[in-house]
């Protein structure tokens, strides 16, 4: 199993191959949004360059939703990219996918759409259309995420593993329209500090953020999955740690316990801000049948 | 006569006939499996049937919604259920998931269209899905109209596009605040409406919001001036939104745009004042043209508004005239003397004033106050099934 992290700057690229990851997520820019960092392709190539040098895999990331005014940008983008030896193209709109096996690059492109992949049976159409891997959703349990890996053998399957996990994307500005309605406009754009709390249920607290391409809600704990981890490493090819909302220091000491170098008892008492997400919480359709 | 399809949302078969007959060429519904909005999705296999049949008879089309993102727990029975439909003659299932699109294609012979939940929104993605065999896309509501044109001539398939109703302030699809603040899928039909509620809005420690008064909600879609260049785009159907809605909003929303869609295709298109006032007596939101002019702004959100007002108009469902009587169901108050605007099809209203109601058992009462109450109203307007009644004024 690749654990995965996410590259902010150049100079860390020393420090996470000490720490002992596999590989390292370089947000493209122009196509990521809630990203802490994103890269050019010019400078994607130079940094893939030294990460090959150390034996690490470089995972491009295109995370927006993609409108048919990106299409001609997203083709030269792609274009561009064929000619660097990265490792794996993460896509969170399929239109990424699609336009990417036209340039011969389809079997780099790991789907990871946030909500889609729900399923043991959706896989097997994605084998087919010849693709490398997809992104298990995080809103199933960890017993539906075992069936899938079990009915699952031509395609690999990552999970994102740890932080603060997205459960919302609008491609409206909300934040910004907010303060337009109280006619006192301020940017909070690109600010990792907000958050909203629910009338009702007071303490209830979930971070948002606003970029150039919307608005994005996170669960209101950051996920950890260092139990679950030893059930499913044999069956996840890419375990992805997110970074956003998280300081250095504690994410550094998450990737530790994943990796298994630390133990984390002591690292979720020092951050207590963790649960399992959807691991052992299962939803259901019917407001009556919830539990 | 139109080139263009009027696609109406029916929560039951009530809604199903109110939506043909006030001038839908289709209705959408929600099965009870693999549908979202589950409270609206309460078709059993013999309704779906009865609603097909219905339709058929006026030449016109049912579409079913297996629109679900499922777990694995969801797919039991998935052949025969699509086998099912396709039996009663169903004209298309709309599906997001691949797996599903895949086993209608193997397993029936129905057509597939693709649902909005795929957030498709742009011409390289939908001619992906057009490949594989889907005839219809749902486009994302985050289209603009010039995108919508772009789209169109390079689209393999045909393209619907959501004209009218609320709206996911998320990219469809992509939404889980219900799951995680609830327990209840949102892409299985269990949506709380989460973006709906109100928060406390903060900076680090600093309150930004007057309170709990941030908030997310969008304002209902209403696009009666840019229907003329969505037909003129060569949109292939345009869809309302609304399984939940109540006939009369149904009545109203799709007889208004039926009158827009025929006037515009004659060229004897009115004044947008005209459709927006009849459209004004069933809103009860308020609504703006989410993306089709551009990126939405404050103007397209909604804050510190009741989301909905309770319209009390809608008095009474016509089930047919006799011996000088209008049978109907009561819906709201009213009473002998009141002024009474009928609402059918024809664009042409009648108005007239209660002389007098009666019971089923013929006892003159002095109120129609007990809704879904059968009554008889005294008076020489012959309407027909379906029509409904609309107080004006006491």
């Amino acid at each position: 199993m690749n654990v995965i992290a996410c590259l902010n700057d150049v100079i860390e690229i020393e420090m996470f191959e000490h720490l002992g990851i596999q590989g390292l997520l370089l947000p493209v820019a122009g196509f990521s949004s809630k990203a802490t960092r994103s890269f050019s392709v010019h400078e994607i190539s130079s940094i893939t360059a030294i990460m090959q040098e150390r034996g690490l895999y470089s995972y491009l990331q295109m995370n927006t939703i993609i409108h048919e005014t990106d299409i001609l940008a997203l083709r030269s983008c792609i274009e561009e990219l064929k000619q660097i030896p990265f490792h794996a193209l993460i896509c969170y709109d399929y239109t990424v996918a699609i336009i990417a096996s036209d340039y011969g690059l389809g079997s780099k492109i790991i789907y990871q759409p946030g909500t889609q992949n729900t399923n043991a049976f959706d896989p097997t159409f994605y084998e087919r259309q010849g693709i490398k891997g997809i992104t298990i959703s995080p809103e199933i349990t960890l017993e539906d995420i075992i069936y899938m890996t079990e009915q699952t053998d031509h395609i690999e399957l990552s999970i994102i593993g740890h932080g603060y996990l997205p459960m919302f994307y609008s491609g409206r500005q909300l934040i910004t329209s907010y303060f337009d309605y109280l006619k006192s406009p301020q940017s909070y754009v690109n600010d990792q500090s907000l958050t909203i709390e629910e009338e009702v249920r007071k303490g209830l607290i979930y971070p948002i953020y606003e970029d150039s391409f919307g608005t994005h809600i996170f669960r209101p704990k950051a996920l950890q999955s260092f139990q679950e981890l030893m059930v499913l490493r044999p069956f996840i090819t890419d375990f992805f740690v997110e970074r956003l909302f998280l300081p250095i220091e504690e994410y550094c000491h998450a990737i530790e316990c994943i990796l298994g170098k630390k133990d984390n008892t002591t690292f979720l008492e020092r951050y207590p801000h963790y649960d399992s997400g959807f691991y052992y919480k299962k939803t259901s359709s019917k407001k009556e049948e919830v539990k | 006569m139109s080139t263009v399809e009027l696609l109406a949302p029916a929560g039951d078969l009530e809604k199903l006939k109110v939506a043909l007959y006030y001038g839908a060429d289709a209705v959408y519904i929600g099965g009870t499996k693999f549908s979202l909005r589950a409270r609206a999705s309460k078709f059993t296999i013999d309704m779906i049937e009865q609603g097909v049949l219905f339709a058929h008879q006026l030449g016109k089309k049912v579409y079913v919604t297996t629109n679900i993102i499922p777990h694995n727990e969801d797919m039991g029975e998935l052949i025969e259920y699509l086998q099912a439909l396709d039996k009663i003659g169903v004209d298309a299932i709309i599906c997001s998931s691949p797996y599903i699109m895949e086993t209608a294609f193997t397993h029936t012979s129905l057509e597939v269209h693709l649902s909005t939940q795929q957030s498709v929104l742009n011409s390289v993605f939908l001619n992906y899905w057009a490949d594989l065999g889907v005839s219809r896309i749902v486009l994302g509501r985050e289209a603009s109209l010039d995108q919508i044109r772009q789209i169109q001539h390079k689209s393999k398939a045909e393209l619907e596009v959501f004209i009218h109703g609320g709206m996911c302030v998320s990219y469809s699809g992509k939404c889980t605040l219900s799951n995680t603040m609830t327990s209840r899928d949102a892409n299985r039909g269990g949506c709380a409406h989460s973006c709906r509620w109100n928060y406390l809005l903060r900076h680090k420690d600093t309150v930004l919001s007057n309170g709990y008064d941030f908030q997310m909600a969008s304002k209902d879609l209403q696009t009666i001036r840019q229907i003329p260049e969505l037909i003129d785009i060569g949109i292939a159907s345009l869809k309302i939104e609304g399984r939940m809605k109540s006939i009369h909003y149904i009545a109203v929303v799709v007889s208004t745009y039926r009158e827009l869609i025929n006037d515009s295709l004659c060229n004897q298109r009115k004044p947008y004042e005209y459709y927006e006032n009849k459209m004004a007596k069933a809103e009860n939101r308020e609504t703006s043209s989410g993306f089709l002019l551009g990126k939405p702004s404050v103007n397209q959100q909604l804050y510190n508004a009741r989301s909905e007002f309770p319209n009390k108009e809608f008095v009474g469902l016509v089930e047919g005239y006799a011996d000088g009587f209008l049978l109907v169901e009561q819906r709201n108050h009213f009473v002998a003397g009141d002024w009474i605007e009928v609402l059918s099809p024809n664009p042409n209203t009648q108005i007239f004033q209660v002389e007098a109601i009666y019971d089923s058992a013929g006892n003159l009462l002095d109120a129609a106050r007990h809704p879904m109450q059968k009554i008889k109203i005294k008076t020489s307007v012959q309407c027909q099934p379906y029509d409904l009644l609309r107080k004006v004024s006491s």
